[in-house]
């Protein structure tokens, strides 16, 4: 069923791409809706040249999955360690989440861009807690969600609280948090843009600033194409990522 | 003296939306050297599970003792293992590791080695699945885990907990003659409840019915007593459970 859906997809998308290059290309006049196809391709070379297509890749890409990594390692070292959890902790995680379910994340990632100055340095700190903030709220949400029969179980057998903490809790927590994976990627990938786009710098928001500052069209849709793939990608090697490390799901 | 002794066991709570309510009172019986299975034969809700857990020292009961071998019973210590209902298998640890955990992470100071996750393994009937993972598996398969779970810790008695009601009869027959083996290669003992007749009979040395809110023991068939399984046993035990209408969880499926 998910492979159907799955090819399904790719005829859409396939199909949306001949419609592109037949409607824009050959059919209809240069617009201000769509670039033409071979312009597309045709400002490839200008976005390495003008725009400084790789430092400003390679800054946001380096970000992301740094800013992914660490908060991934530093929930997997304190999520083993803690068990069921510090009330006063898990209270102040519950509250954030309160507020984020009344105002969307984006928002508060604006709001955040403005508190934070322009710099790599911070660039990377605010990408880290946005990354960090709702896996820790996945990881308080799921520690309350072990079925009772394995903590029952576990200390019928008195297996060790730090064995139950490390191997029971932990362990079903890490595959609701991977579950979140690939929605906080995505966020991370928005939010970083949108600094970018603000504050300047390096990164691919500051190409999508200068494309329309200069009106380039095609520009501003080639540095869509390669976010659009790079997100996807980053995708499959989470999806990989999941099905590698929860293999029991 | 008996192996194990529940003397008057009682369980209330307090709700918030209607004062105290009594789930059980005055539950006493024993298991006695002679005996290998015991089966408490109960409709839903009359805390059979609370019960088991009161027994293995999970929970604190309202009123009443248990004792281990003459001594109070209070907390888990790895004499008496608890088995609940919906699997406890951990499905990221295959057959192996699953009860390889239970003899090198456990806080009762076991000294034993690899050989025995081995020798449970044979005994539970899982040889050539030692890297199988629960969760691709029946749950017949995943009972047979939390057995061997429970028999790296040596046990002298072991709860389940109405582990098996999704079983057909075939896999029940077969966990049936595998725990009967088991109890007679190491001694140990078992208490199973279960809303089920022919599991209980098929089972039991003994079946202590419980009913009634709150739940009491009503009856006591002792299977050498009654010739095991027959239909004097089935219609003595529809007769309890008849004159109550609401006890319609009972199975009488044979």
């Amino acid at each position: 069923m998910v492979k159907e859906n799955k090819k399904a997809v790719y005829r859409y998308l396939a199909a949306y791409l001949v419609l592109w290059i037949i409607l824009f290309e050959f059919i209809l006049p240069v617009n201000n809706i769509l670039p033409k196809p071979s312009i597309v391709i045709e400002s490839f070379p200008s976005l390495v040249t003008d725009y400084q297509l790789f430092p400003n890749y390679l800054s946001s890409v380096a970000v992301i999955y740094l800013s992914l990594f660490c908060a991934y390692y530093v929930i997997f070292f304190t999520g083993r360690l803690q068990g069921k959890g510090n009330i006063i902790f898990k209270n102040f995680i519950f509250s954030l989440e309160w507020f984020s379910e009344y105002i969307p994340g984006i928002i508060l990632g604006l709001l955040l861009i403005f508190w934070f100055p322009a710099s790599e340095y911070i660039e990377f700190i605010f990408a880290f807690f946005y990354a960090f903030i709702p896996m820790m709220i996945k990881l308080q949400k799921a520690v309350h969600q072990v079925p009772d029969e394995y903590i029952t179980s576990s200390h019928s057998l008195g297996l060790k609280s730090s064995y139950i903490s490390k191997m029971v809790i932990w362990k079903f927590s890490q595959a609701e948090i991977f579950r979140s994976m690939k929605r906080i990627h995505f966020n991370l990938w928005l939010v970083l843009i949108a600094f970018e786009y603000i504050k300047g710098g390096y990164g691919i928001g500051n190409i999508f600033n200068k494309a329309l500052i200069y009106v380039d069209l095609s520009a501003f849709f080639s540095a869509l194409i390669i976010t659009g793939l790079s997100v996807y990608l980053g995708n499959l090697a989470l999806t990989y990522i999941y099905k590698k490390t929860i293999f029991w799901k | 003296m008996p192996l194990l002794e529940v003397k008057n066991l009682k369980m209330e709570f307090d709700l918030e939306a209607s004062g105290k309510f009594q789930l059980f009172k005055d539950i006493s019986f024993k298991i006695d050297e002679n005996e290998s299975f015991l089966s408490i034969l109960a409709p839903f809700r009359t805390g059979k599970s609370t019960l088991l857990k009161i027994i293995a020292g999970l929970e604190k009961p309202s009123g009443g003792e248990v004792y281990l071998n003459g001594e109070i019973y209070g907390n888990p210590d790895g004499r008496i293992i608890y088995i609940p209902e919906k699997s406890s298998s951990l499905p990221w640890l295959n057959v192996a590791e699953n009860i390889s955990s239970c003899i090198h992470h456990t806080s009762f100071g076991l000294s034993q080695n690899n050989a025995k996750v081995e020798e449970i393994i044979g005994s539970i009937g899982l040889n050539g699945y030692e890297n199988h993972y629960p969760d691709n598996e029946s749950t017949g398969f995943r009972f047979r885990i939390s057995i061997g779970r429970a028999l790296a810790l040596n046990p002298a008695l072991i709860l389940i907990d109405d582990t098996i009601k999704g079983c057909d009869n075939l896999t029940k027959k077969e966990l049936f003659d595998m725990l009967k083996d088991i109890a007679v290669r190491t001694g140990i003992k078992f208490i199973f409840s279960t809303a089920d007749v022919s599991a209980a009979a098929r089972l039991s040395d003994r079946i202590v019915i419980m009913k009634g809110h709150p739940a009491e023991i009503v009856k006591e068939f002792r299977l050498k007593e009654t010739g095991g399984i027959n239909l004097n046993l089935i219609s003595a035990i529809g007769d309890i459970f008849q004159k109550d209408k609401s006890d319609d969880s009972i199975n009488f499926i044979i």
